[in-house]
């Protein structure tokens, strides 16, 4: 194996233990943090694949905000909704969750449904045989595909960012006003 | 292609093994003598009531969204600045189409008082 490989090896443990994690984990913040861990593991991927910007962006955008997103979102929770039920026994609790369809079957059935979406993109996809070795000025590609092809995709996503920033002000006015 | 890379994984590296070396350092040196006055948290000298974990108020939510979506403009004006002098005029037109829609959603929150602390 060469050292590229290593790398990857290392990254990708990393990055699928810390995943594993997150949905094992007992405290939803180390949840959080853990999912943060997984974002940095797969940015370390991109940057493998000579994705360089990408990787910088999902340090930025995934690591830096989503995952503050989301601790945002467990802090504005309530207690009593975070602590749940005690983990005493892992099968009495699968099997009482498979039963009940709020928390066990819609949440199943939404998470094969992604998985098989994400088989069938991944074999149908045109993958390279190997990645881009030379490292390709990224930023400077992307630049120039973002303001000549995709110019109005770009403006479409200032529009949407716009759309999520009204509706969560809308929202958590609304909730201010009723609280 | 990771060549380049090498100066941040000995960063990680080194990074890493600190603060495995500190923590562990730490654990052999310490006297362990836990009792539970002394597990208990500390609050002032006084015995804490109620539950550490508290629900915040949905105004930090704003402030969180709002710098999410100031961090993902920052993103697009990297490839922008890069490209800024062969794209001209046009560029800097497209680019403060962009930032103008996301101001205008600055605005909205200010005129909203969204972003007054209270």
């Amino acid at each position: 194996m060469t050292v590229t490989d290593w790398v990857f090896l290392a990254i990708a443990l990393v990055t699928l233990f810390s995943a594993y994690r997150v949905v094992t984990t007992h405290k939803i913040m180390h949840a959080a943090l853990w999912l943060g861990l997984t974002f940095v593991g797969v940015a370390g991927i991109f940057l493998l694949l000579g994705a360089d910007f990408l990787a910088a962006a999902q340090v930025l955008v995934y690591v830096g905000a989503i995952t503050t997103i989301i601790i945002f979102g467990i802090m504005l929770s309530s207690v009593e909704d975070l602590r749940g039920e005690s983990f005493d026994n892992v099968w009495k609790r699968l099997s009482s969750r498979l039963t009940s369809s709020r928390r066990g079957i819609w949440p199943l059935l939404a998470a094969v449904g992604l998985a098989a979406a994400m088989v069938i993109v991944v074999s149908r996809g045109q993958w390279p045989a190997s990645p881009h070795a030379p490292a390709l000025d990224t930023p400077r590609l992307l630049g120039e595909a973002l303001f000549t092809r995709f110019v109005i995709p770009f403006e479409a996503a200032s529009i949407v960012l716009l759309v999520a920033l009204i509706g969560a002000i809308a929202l958590a006015l609304k909730e201010e006003r009723t609280e | 292609m990771l060549d380049q890379y090498t100066g941040v994984g000995v960063f990680l590296a080194v990074g890493a093994l600190f603060v495995a070396v500190t923590l562990l350092a730490g654990k052999l040196l310490r006297p362990h003598n836990p009792y539970p006055e002394k597990l208990a948290t500390y609050e002032c000298g006084e015995i804490p009531v109620g539950e550490g974990q508290i629900k915040f108020h949905i105004r930090y939510y704003i402030f969180s969204l709002i710098f999410v979506v100031f961090d993902v403009e920052t993103v697009f004006l990297y490839p922008w600045a890069v490209v800024f002098e062969e794209m001209g005029l046009f560029g800097f037109v497209v680019m403060m189409l962009f930032i103008g829609t996301l101001v205008e959603g600055l605005v909205y929150a200010w005129k909203k008082g969204a972003l007054r602390w209270v």
